[in-house]
């Protein structure tokens, strides 16, 4: 319990300095919290569409949390999905007559393999090139904007549609509607892509807990001399690491492409990939600690929608500031637990003299 | 011959915010504060010198207000990056957040929606003098050579390469490299800070939403090419203003018969920089300052 002391005291200072901007700009914090929690747990359908939000958060900070164990800074989450989504469409469209137990499952491997390959990229040129994996990351998600733009505006557009997007995909690639399938979450968009995501989570922590790959990763992170020492190649581990980060990454667009669009439409990724960061750097310790802060963002940004409309002066917006502020906070706990024992100490001294 | 001096001049003309940033940038990593948070940078002073000018409508306090909201940032982000010993990347990552966030939220309260500020009148913008004729080209050369002399030349110079490098070295002459650091960070802000300006008010007539599109991160990109110097940091600035330059003229255009899609055009810069990156032009001395992203310990 005592490690999750942390995480709360961080929320904590995220939600007071939110407070402080919203009085700044003249609204009450509390008609914000109101509007938040309305908005996200309020009724069956928000809630599911909370879950639907965090479906990709949990997709994104699972790939950033399983690269950080490797001492890897994944910051292409983003540019990772839409690649992956643009993949599972282009599969969905190309291939729409495939029967429906092979379809989905394919198109999910497709996003898989094409999150991989443009993860496993980066890592090359880190390995290969020395390009940090930072800036490695970061511009590959603006090549990947524009190939997203050109499969979807030119390649595979729908021309009829006034929106964006591509043409359907086949009816054997829609993964159902948990509304449909088993009556939860009211008429939100919520589908099995969520239970992948659990999946996925289960996965990960299995894997990086229990087995010798997972331990070779980890030994590579947090100790990288003493991996080397061991035998383990750093640059074969990071290659293999850093690509299935980005196929998770990439897995992410299944619930808007395959389980709520049935097409892809530009900007479907919508920043979850630079939320799963901080999503990771919240509950990354563990895959069940990714799934809760993905599910606590995600109704952050579902609440944050009624913003917009509910006050005057704040819009949804505010949702990127407060998991700023968290991340941050989390970034800086190191100093926050300094500042705290320091205050004890003296706390302590001040009562030995007056004995 | 027409299409080389558009070619030119839209290259001098798109690589003034590159290196007010990359030498923005370059002055904090000297320091040993590894500075992701450029673009937030550029977005901040771009903002509030656009928002300034269409409240007060007065252009200088508006360059002045940019600067010095620029030189807060970065000395904001300094202090959290040295003081709390956190990772600078995941700081630097967080600042760029939390400008994306507080500056459609600031806008929608100032002037009622999130897009922007409104379109500037041209004489609220930069006046001619100051926009025109390359000057703001040729304040980034100055501070290009200013850098590269400084560096090298002034107490000021060694004692920043010094935080960057070889920290405890300042420590023993009872010189706290994190101030250094600090203070490094806010200059780089108000370095950056003129790039800002340059976007919202001098090629741009207003701020519009995320309109630095990923020049901070070309601007490091352009700084770790460059090798952590000012010149040939420079020169990597005016390469990739080149390949943005092409991208530019190529757009609607036809190659050999074919209509090139815009959205495949667009990403042409992007790709220069991962090439000249990966193919690394420039050989030795292109190791990043010893002591960058530490914490220290005084």
């Amino acid at each position: 319990m005592t490690r999750l002391v942390p995480v709360f005291v961080s929320i904590l200072i995220a939600v007071l300095l939110t407070s402080i901007l919203t009085l700044a700009l003249g609204e009450s914090p509390l008609v914000v919290a109101e509007v938040l929690l309305r908005g996200s747990i309020g009724t069956p359908t928000a809630f599911g569409y909370t879950l639907y939000y965090a479906t990709p958060l949990i997709f994104t900070g699972l790939a950033v949390a399983w690269a950080l164990k490797a001492g890897l800074f994944n910051i292409g989450a983003e540019g990772q999905m839409t690649m992956g989504g643009i993949a599972m469409a282009a599969v969905g469209i190309v291939l729409a007559d495939l029967p429906g137990f092979i379809a989905w499952p394919l198109a999910v491997f497709a996003g898989f393999l094409a999150g991989a390959f443009w993860g496993g990229m980066v890592a090359w040129l880190k390995i290969r090139r020395g390009v940090h994996e930072v800036l490695g990351s970061i511009l590959f998600n603006f090549i990947s904007y524009g190939i997203a733009g050109f499969v979807i505006l030119d390649l595979l557009r729908n021309h009829e549609s006034q929106n964006p997007e591509t043409l359907p995909i086949g009816q054997s690639y829609h993964l159902q509607a948990l509304s449909d399938l088993v009556g939860i979450g009211g008429t939100s968009p919520l589908n099995t892509a969520f239970f992948l995501a659990l999946a996925v989570a289960l996965l990960v922590d299995v894997v990086l807990q229990r087995t010798l790959f997972g331990l070779r990763i980890r030994w590579t992170g947090g100790a990288p001399e003493f991996a080397r020492r061991s035998g383990v190649s750093i640059s074969a581990t990071t290659l293999k690491a850093f690509a299935i980060s980005g196929g998770i990454a990439g897995l992410a667009g299944a619930s808007a492409v395959l389980g709520y669009m049935h097409k892809a439409r530009e900007g479907f990724a919508a920043g979850a990939g630079f939320v799963g960061i901080a999503v990771a750097l919240l509950g990354g310790a563990r895959a069940w600690g990714v799934v809760a802060a993905a599910i606590l963002f995600g109704g952050l940004q579902k609440g944050s929608l009624d913003l917009d409309l509910d006050t005057e002066n704040i819009s949804r917006d505010l949702a990127i500031v407060v998991q700023a502020l968290i991340v941050l906070a989390v970034a800086s706990r190191g100093a926050l637990v300094e500042l705290w024992l320091l205050l004890k100490a003296k706390y302590e001294s001040s009562k030995a003299r007056q004995v | 011959m027409d299409l080389v001096v558009a070619f030119l001049e839209s290259t001098i003309r798109l690589s003034v915010p590159l290196l007010f940033a990359a030498l923005g940038g370059l002055i904090s990593e000297r320091s040993g504060l590894a500075n992701v948070a450029l673009e937030g940078k550029l977005l901040i002073s771009a903002f509030v010198g656009a928002a300034v000018a269409a409240t007060t409508g007065n252009p200088w306090l508006a360059l002045t207000a940019g600067v010095l909201s620029g030189a807060l940032g970065g000395w904001i982000f300094g202090v959290l990056s040295v003081f709390t010993k956190a990772d600078h990347i995941v700081v630097g990552i967080a600042f760029n957040m939390l400008v994306a966030g507080i500056i459609p939220t600031v806008c929608r309260a100032m002037f009622g929606g999130t897009g922007g500020t409104p379109q500037l009148a041209i004489e609220t913008r930069m006046p001619a003098p100051i926009a025109g004729d390359f000057t703001f080209f040729g304040a980034a050369l100055l501070l290009c050579w200013m850098l590269h002399w400084g560096l090298r030349e002034t107490k000021w110079g060694l004692r920043l390469k010094a935080a960057g490098d070889q920290p405890v070295a300042l420590i023993v002459q009872g010189v706290n490299p994190n101030w250094i650091r600090v203070w490094a960070g806010a200059l780089a802000g108000a370095c950056v800070g003129f790039g800002g300006i340059d976007l919202s008010m001098v090629q741009g007539s207003g701020y519009i939403r995320d309109m630095a599109g990923g020049r901070g991160f070309i601007a490091l990109a352009a700084l770790i090419l460059g090798g952590w110097r000012p010149v040939p940091t420079a020169i990597a600035c005016l390469v990739f203003a080149a390949a943005d330059a092409t991208q530019m003229l190529l757009q609607g255009q036809k190659l050999f018969g074919f209509n090139v899609p815009n959205s495949l055009v667009q990403i042409v810069p992007y790709l220069v920089t991962i090439g000249v990156l990966a193919l690394r032009f420039g050989g030795k001395g292109m190791l990043a300052p010893k002591a960058i992203n530490q914490p220290i310990n005084p």
